[in-house]
């Protein structure tokens, strides 16, 4: 697996030597930017089978042309996107030789500039093409559809996802999609800030999405909390996509100034049970915290059938929190691969279970805020362990079956080695 | 004035002990905040004196509950307007233990409980206002945006239909309702409530965007992007209407606003004292020299105060910093064009549009210097640029409207003028254009004269400009009352001065009503927009 670092200035691509190191290709390879960039992710967009990187970048920040931003009362403060102008995302298409190629314009993509935090790549509309979802700070989301001939087009306010419910562009941050409703497509979540709530847009069909925030008892449980981070995932095993939150104020918290604390942002990280599109915050559900925390990855780190969790703090050091509850359920695993063992991001998996409804995953390790996560898809199964069958939606538009597939074990699906399924 | 230290000062907790020792055991501490020290000046000198209030409310003996708690209420409220929540919510629960029929406190508690996410507070405070006052229809509202919050859609329902039987025009219970039926996938009763809430607030973002919804629910594509367009266009528009609660304005109105330099130079720039104004510039380039909007404001500020020389190489300096800064070619582009040299002045324009093509603000400028040299259509190009670009830019729906009508198509003019309208409600150019078109169009299918009237109305209030004199003039010609028209226009010809471009243009007008005739078109190009004050015909 290879890297892709995002900086305040330039951007490092690290090839995996294999051997345990890491080269720098940046230069050779052209996928440079020395734009204050955020999140990227890697994606496939054009289906040649080879993946492309989408980079977020956020705003014109120069060391000279940096400003004083006070708050109300004339305090210094961080200052706010709107402080400078935004720039746009960025789109390499990867030649297949280890090199990119700039294809932003081409594709569409400068034509809106906005102050990117976050982003996460799927097949929104089901059209069998990568989407591109971007969380912007304070300014319209972007939703990015994949047009298939090499252009996005930006349609997020008329699929409803460019602002909240109340037209208001919120402070955008981690964002993730999965399929929290269990009806077969992907659904998006993202953080914001105190005084905004976090926001759930159920996926309707075609991405034409509705907010459900309110609804799914998100609302209230994030208005007093600055989210960051953010991964659905299935942490107990029982087949419903849960969420994690991690949180840490962006303005000073005045108890905790008031404590005398050197650092007064921390607030408490959460966990969210999905219990069948309505949410319970478990609020023993991670270990107390008074971090400042940004980054969350995600994956089974120590291979036991659950997904672990790393948070990113601000100033404090990361903290690896393992599931000691989620392999009390079943589970299956899954590693998706493709001509020379790559990782076939936005490939989807489908379980087919007796009695019991299908369970589409798919293949990333996109989302979250400047995180990325195990790229395996680990599929809860609760009490049932009675599997029929295994589909694969490959990124090419193939698509493969396996049918004796044995739960509470990790399995690689290697492209081809399954039975076409005509779609 | 006092000066505070930086340490804690702990108030009044113990002071009214011996006079209402249950009431003051109650009460919580209410500590001056560590970073206060830190503050502007007249926001520090606003907190300092709250305190000092608070403090002598506490000293009295025996201790006034009344004085007390609205000492505390006035602190939890200025707490409350700079976002110090929690201090905010102490003081607000001290007045309220000390004034427990004072239903204000547990209303703004409650703002602040909901700000907070803490949703059982909120609820119980708001539910203690309806104990205190039943019918108070703003804070059933809140109660229900309340159970909103908390997905609790069908208390939530029950507490606005209570508030809209109080009060049927309760824009927040509206709203709420609106919100609450898009929950249920509900569009049509959703489209009914938000419908009613726009007619209360039409420019409300929320309505418009929620509007939005309802018709994309009820696959109604065409409206459902008019209605998200207007709410993204109506951003910055709305400030009156962001909340429509009269009692959370009270709070915001206690904002001093940020007071560094460059805010201290604006305040002095409003009030005319241009000599101050440049010096706190100075003060804040001083603070931050690399800011180089400051730069360019203190430029601004040269020229406008006649040191036109110092201003241009203070501009100038900034572009060897950076030679797109699109602010400072805007100002020389300005520069240039009032001082007749047209040629630099598209030239600094160009420069603009290559370090952004997409500044409204700039094709604005293009659009006006198209339009002064009479090059309507290159002009109205610009002006639609302008208002793709910058679609909450007034003078961009202006522009095309002006252009339009100078083109002798009215019939455009007149839409784009409403679109205008409806973006920009207080625009009195754009009633102007809309009126004139109604009432003095060669095309007959526009004619609407009563309507130019009453669109002319909403301009008397703010007294008369000449133009709209003129165009009051035409909607009664219209109307067959020359008579009117000839003394209103008798009006705009004594605004007027000598040298006003479009005085034959009035005067032409004015023989026309003389001879009981309609002028033949309502604009030409030497009608100008200038608001010149008038003196309405018979006082008015």
């Amino acid at each position: 697996m290879d890297l892709y670092v995002t900086h305040f200035g330039d951007n490092q691509l690290w090839r995996n030597n294999g051997d345990g190191t890491f080269s720098d290709v940046t230069q050779s390879s052209g996928a440079t930017d020395r734009r204050w960039s955020h999140s990227a992710a890697f994606l496939d967009f054009d289906r040649d089978g080879w993946l492309d990187l989408f980079i977020v970048n956020y705003v014109d920040f120069r060391v000279a042309n940096h400003k004083k931003c006070p708050d109300a009362t004339g305090r210094a403060e961080y200052c706010g996107p709107n402080a400078y102008p935004p720039i746009s995302d960025r789109l390499y298409r990867n030649r297949g030789d280890g090199t990119f190629e700039n294809v932003s314009r081409r594709a569409g993509l400068v034509s809106e500039a906005a102050a990117g935090l976050g982003v996460v790549t799927a097949d929104l509309d089901h059209n069998g093409l990568i989407d591109i979802y971007v969380a912007n700070d304070a300014m319209q989301n972007h939703l990015w559809l994949n047009q298939g001939d090499g252009t996005f087009l930006n349609d997020a306010l008329m699929r409803g996802v460019a602002v909240d419910n109340q037209g208001r562009a919120e402070a955008s941050m981690g964002v993730d999609a999965g399929d929290i409703d269990g009806d077969g497509d992907d659904d998006l979540f993202m953080t914001h800030l105190r005084e905004e709530t976090n926001t759930l847009y159920i996926n309707e069909g075609d991405a034409q999405f509705v907010e459900r925030t309110v609804s799914a008892g998100l609302s209230a449980a994030s208005l007093g909390l600055t989210g960051f981070g953010t991964a659905m995932l299935d942490y107990d095993n029982d087949g419903w996509l849960d969420l994690v939150v991690v949180n840490g104020e962006v303005r000073a918290i005045q108890t905790l100034v008031r404590a005398g604390h050197p650092f007064p942002y921390g607030q408490r990280n959460q966990l969210y049970r999905n219990e069948g599109g309505r949410f319970t915050e478990i609020r023993h559900g991670l270990p107390p915290n008074e971090d400042v925390s940004r980054g969350l990855s995600m994956g089974d780190l120590d291979n036991d059938g659950d997904i672990d969790l790393v948070v990113f703090n601000n100033s404090t050091p990361p903290q690896v929190l393992l599931n000691t509850v989620g392999n009390r359920n079943h589970w299956i695993g899954f590693r998706l691969t493709g001509i020379g063992g790559r990782d076939m991001y936005g490939a989807q998996v489908v379980v087919f279970r007796q009695d019991e409804l299908p369970l589409w995953r798919r293949v990333r390790a996109d989302a979250s805020y400047l995180s990325a996560n195990d790229p395996r898809v680990l599929v809860g199964l609760g009490d049932n362990t009675a599997i029929d069958a295994v589909e694969v939606l490959w990124p090419d538009g193939s698509r493969e079956r396996w049918d004796t597939l044995a739960p509470d074990r990790y399995h690689t699906l290697e492209q081809g080695g399954g039975l076409a399924v005509n779609p | 004035m006092k000066q505070w230290s930086s340490v804690f000062l702990v108030l009044v907790t113990v002071l009214a002990v011996g006079c209402q020792p249950d009431a003051s055991s109650r009460l919580e501490t209410v500590e001056r905040q560590p970073d206060l020290d830190k503050l502007d000046l007249p926001v520090r000198e606003q907190f300092d004196a709250f305190h000092s209030r608070l403090e002598q409310a506490a000293a009295q003996d025996p201790v006034d509950r009344a004085a007390l708690a609205g000492a505390y209420g006035d602190i939890a409220m200025l707490y409350h307007a700079y976002e110090y929540w929690e201090p905010s919510a102490a003081a607000y629960r001290n007045a309220q233990q000390l004034q427990p029929h004072n239903p204000d406190w547990p209303y703004y508690l409650g703002l602040v409980a909901i700000t907070l996410g803490e949703v059982a507070l909120a609820e119980s405070s708001f539910k203690r206002v309806l104990e205190l006052r039943p019918a108070d229809d703003l804070a059933l509202a809140r109660l229900g945006e309340t159970y909103l919050e908390s997905g609790r859609l069908e208390a939530a329902r029950e507490q606005f239909d209570r508030s809209l039987a109080i009060n049927p025009r309760n824009f927040r219970a509206l709203l709420g309702e609106g919100r609450r039926a898009l929950e249920l996938s509900d569009y049509d009763a959703a489209a009914d409530y938000l419908k009613r809430a726009g007619a209360i607030d039409a420019s409300s973002t929320q309505v418009n965007h929620a509007l939005g919804l309802a018709y994309r629910g009820a696959g109604q594509m065409d409206q459902a992007r008019e209605h998200f367009e207007m709410a993204q266009s109506s951003h910055g528009l709305e400030h009156a209407s962001v909340t429509n609660d009269p009692r959370f304005n009270a709070i915001t109105e206690l904002r001093k606003g940020s007071v560094t330099h460059d805010f201290k130079a604006l305040q002095a720039l409003v009030e005319g004292r241009m000599d101050d104004a440049i010096r706190e510039m100075r003060l804040a380039i001083e603070a931050d020299p690399n800011n180089l909007d400051n730069r360019r404001n203190l430029g601004l500020l040269l020229i406008r105060s006649e040191q036109h020389e110092a201003g241009i190489r203070e501009l100038n300096q900034i572009l060897l910093r950076d030679p797109q800064h699109v602010e400072t070619l805007k100002l020389l582009a300005e520069n240039a064009a009032m001082a007749g040299a047209l040629d630099e002045a598209r030239s600094r324009l160009d420069q603009a549009l290559e370090a952004d093509p997409e500044d409204g603000e700039v094709w604005l400028m293009i659009g006006n210097l198209d339009s002064h040299l009479g090059d309507d259509e290159h002009a109205l190009e610009a002006y639609r640029a302008a208002r793709k670009y910058s679609p909450t830019l007034a003078m961009g729906y202006v522009g095309i409207a002006l252009s339009l009508m100078r083109l002798e198509r009215h019939e455009e003019a007149l839409e784009i003028a409403r679109v205008g309208m409806e973006a920009a409600p207080d625009n009195r150019a754009l009633r102007v254009i809309a009126a004139r078109v109604m009432a003095g169009s060669p095309d007959e299918r526009l004619h609407d004269p009563d309507t130019a009237l009453s669109l002319m109305r909403q301009s008397v209030r703010g007294g008369l400009a000449l133009n709209e004199a003129e165009t009051i003039a035409m909607a009664f010609a219209r109307q067959g009352r020359f008579d009117q028209a000839v003394s209103w226009q008798q009006a705009a010809l004594a605004g007027a001065v000598a040298t006003n471009p479009a005085r034959p243009q009035i005067e032409a007008r004015l023989q026309y009503y003389r001879n009981g005739q309609n002028p033949p078109v309502p604009w030409t190009t030497r009608d100008n927009l200038d608001l010149i004050p008038i003196r309405p015909p018979g006082g008015g």
